[in-house]
């Protein structure tokens, strides 16, 4: 049956609220934004990290908060450029997506380091779409043999 | 005149459904999920490959099926879409033009080249296909046998 337009709309609004997550990560990580960051995912969202050996899991607001506090303290200041975003809304306030990203050094005159990608759990929280969870998966990253 | 609600509602409604075909193309080709960009294509769909001495056609589902599979195992391409514009023309046809940035998975995601497709989509029921996909390329690298690349 075809949708109605408000059906339409609806999905329309959703998408796009969807759509601006992974772009709004990417602008408060360029900012050092930290509490920005924190604030894009819900109050027990998680974000992992999964590379081909090992992977790694901060779940909740804490958590999250002392995992991009990390963000500048090592060798690599990453710059972020996002793509290729699908989304699947799934109804009842959640979603799923896939990003793809690449990323440069500010603290290697914004040499090109790598890119990867995430799986998304998007949860609509009130009127807001939240991450539910993040996965990181590298597919390459300098200077990390063996990913 | 201007546009109803409602018009304004679908237009973007096929707009979005038409951005997400590059975007889900690309999701696919990275993870070498034949089948799903050949489900993104009509049933007599087709993608053109447009090089600097020959040109490439390849039309139909079985053949697509059989072109993305041998492609892709040959040369890893890791695709990132730009600058997609879209023009609908009406009666479930529309045509864009997006940009396109490869890497190589076989070495170390090395700037594989560039170039752009050209497209004709068609509102196949209620979704949005490629009708047929023109790829132009603009510079790609000179590319070592995978055996050697992998040294």
């Amino acid at each position: 049956m075809a949708k109605s337009v408000e059906q339409m709309a609806a999905e329309l609004a959703d998408r796009e609220a969807i759509r601006e997550l992974p772009i709004k990560y990417c602008d408060c990580v360029w900012r050092n934004d930290i509490p920005g960051i924190v604030d894009l995912f819900a109050a027990d969202g998680a974000f992992i990290t999964k590379g081909r050996k090992r992977e790694h899991v901060a779940s909740g607001r804490d958590a999250l908060l002392k995992l991009y506090a990390g963000l500048t303290s090592g060798d690599i200041t990453p710059r972020p450029y996002i793509h290729n975003h699908v989304i699947d809304l799934k109804g009842a306030g959640r979603a799923t997506g896939r990003c793809y990203v690449e990323l440069r050094n500010v603290k290697q005159n914004m040499k090109w380091i790598g890119s990867g990608f995430y799986e998304d759990d998007y949860v609509k929280t009130g009127d807001t779409w939240k991450f539910k969870s993040r996965t990181f998966h590298t597919a390459y990253m300098e200077g990390t043999p063996g990913r | 005149m201007a546009k109803s609600f409602d018009q304004t509602v679908t237009e973007l409604y096929d707009r979005e459904a038409i951005r997400e075909l590059p975007q889900r193309y690309c999701d696919c080709v990275w993870r070498g999920d034949v089948a799903g960009i050949v489900n993104l294509f009509a049933e007599n769909g087709s993608f053109t490959v447009v090089g600097p001495k020959r040109e490439h056609t390849t039309t139909g589902r079985a053949d697509l099926h059989k072109s993305y599979a041998e492609g892709l195992a040959s040369l890893t391409p890791r695709p990132y879409i730009h600058n997609h514009v879209i023009e609908l023309k009406g009666s479930g046809r529309a045509n864009g033009r997006c940009y396109v940035e490869l890497r190589d998975a076989s070495n170390n995601l090395a700037w594989l080249g560039t170039g752009f497709y050209d497209d004709e989509y068609i509102k196949v029921g209620d979704d949005w296909k490629f009708n047929s996909r023109r790829f132009q390329q603009v510079h790609m690298e000179h590319r070592q046998p995978k055996a050697v690349a992998q040294r």
